[in-house]
């Protein structure tokens, strides 16, 4: 065996192998955070302490058919936008990032070699079938395990965060908000999943005089925001300030409790121990995440996470963000007043 | 005829049945892949490590160790662009290294090293065991033991940017093309200025200096680059003449086809200054505001100063605004 395929080989050993092959899967923060979630069911299947993520992205096959949009000219942006994702797994050892395939080719040759744990499995890999955003494993997982491995704080973004929360959300209590709004964006998909952005403004409007201490921070893509927001005084939208998806996963996975329609934030938030109330959550997907409409939690949550199924109104808002508030905000303000 | 129509129609339907379904992709089409995929794979993979063996010393990949500092992103520039300057095979991609024991945020040297080449395997590691260890899956026995001692961290010295460098760097297409499109959008017929300054400046006197050269020099728009942890100025600031791409969502790799594209670059030696003198730009650098890991030949596009102030900057920039438009 040649010296370099030795190496490999040896490196598969002892953690679990994560194939995002972006010629068959989607560019798509919430399916990530999934994805991320299943490699760590599996290294902990496997007993494995660690994982390593290869991710093939190039000009050849840049995208798969559900994003034609995205081709050989754009899929590095792509990428990028979506980088400070995979940094968000706690038991990662490494990420290497190909845009070659022959070198993705010896990876996977070596995984089938030390016969490491993937996923997805090597046989849906090679079928170009990935399970993307079902939760059938991590259900199953929590039924035999009663705990689910949860997400982190992207690495390398702790000192950006920090100054963040320093200089815009000292002497407050921020909440991390996402308001959906594809069909602002140049690839808009599943629009039925957008919110209705006017419930939002009233809802902020009315927050204002309510919960004075409150900050909302509004994350998601740049494209996704109105205007207004900016202007609102307890509303902070770190893409208008120049910061990013990392600074934004890492406010939201640091703990800030989180509120917002059914994207991909509100995946990192599922996985995570955040609270958070997830609106307008979509019915359709109920079948792939085993859940009956209108149930109010996943199974694996705490009794601060909840689900929303209807579509967001000002008084739904302020009901929901009422009872976040209660649970998980308040107590945690009257700790921090002497 | 409407019998034929309806019976189209039904067909149709079944077909977009079908279709939903998914039953040809799931039962041919993912079964086809399924055989021809591990031989693929298995047939590649053995290529790849053969070539390595074969061409190890025409291959090596690039291994670097992040020290933390916030202008490490500049040396690492340097460092890619001292090593991509070697000869590759057509076809070949850059294979990148990264060791980011020290701290660092991994996207933005992944930005920084899609530079220097159309095509960049990054591998990140976060401890030199696992950074050595995927290196030797990189290259061959005797390269490997030579890369392994350059992921451990140990102070290096400063490195030389000379003209042999100048000329690496090249932003891919999509991130220039944001880049020009952003400065003709702003005015075609206007100059642009990037600027990198000291994180220390006050924001308001970086403000008032820029207002102030903005009335000497109307047909001047200065361009502040820099994420939202480095910039001080408030986003009510920005005006017709001074732009802040970081608060117009333009991110790491779009800001430094900015410095490349820009008609001057005034500012400290971080990894905007790099690519905007890798891209031969006509440059301004302050010395003195910690980068002292690069050192600077002398280039005909390219001036030093010795840590200016901030109460200078006015005067200073429009010295070299002169010598850009001479």
């Amino acid at each position: 065996m040649k010296s370099t395929l030795r190496a490999e080989v040896d490196l598969s050993r002892d953690c679990a192998l994560g194939i995002m092959d972006f010629g068959y899967t989607p560019y798509a923060l919430g399916d990530t955070m999934t994805w991320l979630t299943n490699l760590q069911i599996v290294a902990h299947v496997n007993n494995v302490s660690s994982v390593e993520i290869a991710i093939l992205t190039r000009p050849e096959r840049p995208s798969s058919r559900l994003q034609r949009a995205i081709n050989a000219y754009s899929y590095i942006h792509a990428l990028e936008s979506l980088y400070p994702a995979f940094l968000c797994c706690p038991m990662l050892r490494s990420i290497r990032i190909y845009e070659r395939y022959k070198p993705f080719a010896q990876r996977i040759l070596a995984a089938v070699l030390a016969r490491s744990a993937t996923w997805p499995h090597l046989i849906s890999h090679f079928r170009e079938e990935l399970d993307y955003s079902s939760h059938r494993q991590i259900n199953s997982f929590y039924r035999q395990k009663k705990y689910i491995p949860t997400l982190g704080p992207p690495r390398g973004y702790e000192i950006e965060a920090g100054r963040f929360r320093e200089r815009f959300l000292a002497g407050r209590q921020p909440i991390v908000v996402n308001i959906r709004r594809r069909a602002l964006s140049f690839d808009p998909a599943a629009l039925q999943r957008d919110s209705v952005a006017s419930a939002w403004d009233r809802f902020f409007a009315q927050a204002e005089d309510l919960y004075p201490t409150a900050t909302f921070v509004v994350v998601g893509g740049f494209s996704e925001w109105e205007r207004d927001l900016v202007r609102r005084p307890n509303v902070v939208v770190p893409r208008a300030l120049g910061y990013g998806l990392g600074l934004e996963l890492s406010l939201l996975l640091g703990g800030i409790p989180f509120m917002g329609t059914s994207s991909g934030f509100s995946a990192a938030a599922t996985f995570s121990k955040v609270p958070y109330v997830i609106t307008n959550f979509e019915h359709q997907s109920s079948a792939y995440i085993d859940l009956p409409i209108g149930t109010e939690r996943y199974p694996f949550a705490a009794p601060s996470q909840r689900l929303n199924w209807e579509p967001e109104t000002e008084d739904i808002l302020l009901a929901e963000f009422a009872r976040l508030w209660g649970e998980a905000i308040a107590p945690r303000e009257q700790v921090a007043a002497p | 005829m409407n019998g034929l129509l309806a019976l189209l129609a039904i067909m149709r339907k079944i077909y977009i049945r079908i279709h939903n379904m998914r039953l040809v992709d799931t039962y041919i089409v993912a079964t086809i892949r399924l055989g021809v995929g591990p031989v693929y794979t298995a047939l590649l993979g053995t290529l790849n490590a053969r070539e390595i063996e074969r061409d190890a010393a025409s291959l090596p990949p690039v291994v670097y160790v992040a020290d933390g500092a916030p202008t490490d992103l500049a040396t690492f520039m340097v460092h890619l662009a001292k090593r991509s300057a070697a000869a590759r095979p057509v076809g070949a991609a850059l294979d990148v290294v990264l060791n980011l024991a020290a701290g660092g945020i991994a996207p933005s040297y992944a930005s920084v090293a899609r530079l220097f080449h159309s095509r960049v395997n990054l591998h990140v590691a976060w401890t030199a065991q696992d950074a050595t260890h995927i290196a030797a899956t990189l290259a061959n026995g005797d390269a490997a033991a030579g890369l392994s001692a350059a992921l451990s961290p140990a102070p290096a010295a400063p490195i030389v940017v000379g003209n042999d460098l100048v000329g690496q760097a090249r932003a891919r297409p999509f991130h220039a093309n944001q880049a020009r499109e952003l400065l003709k959008s702003h005015g075609w017929s206007a100059y642009y200025c990037a600027l990198s300054l000291p994180q220390d400046w006050p924001a308001d006197a970086i403000s008032l200096a820029l207002s102030g050269l903005a009335r000497e020099l109307p047909e001047w728009r200065f361009v502040l680059l820099g994420d939202g942890a480095g910039i001080q100025l408030r986003p009510a600031q920005c005006s017709e003449s001074l732009i802040i791409p970081g608060y117009g969502g333009a991110e790491v790799s779009v800001q430094l086809a900015l410095a490349m594209e820009c008609d001057g670059y005034f500012g400290v030696c971080d990894h905007y200054g790099v690519a905007a003198i890798l891209a031969r730009t006509p440059a301004s650098i302050f010395r003195g505001y910690g980068n002292e890991a690069i050192q600077l030949d002398a280039l005909p596009h390219v001036s030093l100063q010795e840590g200016p102030a901030i109460e200078s900057m006015a005067a200073e920039l429009k010295t070299f605004i002169h010598t850009v438009t001479r």
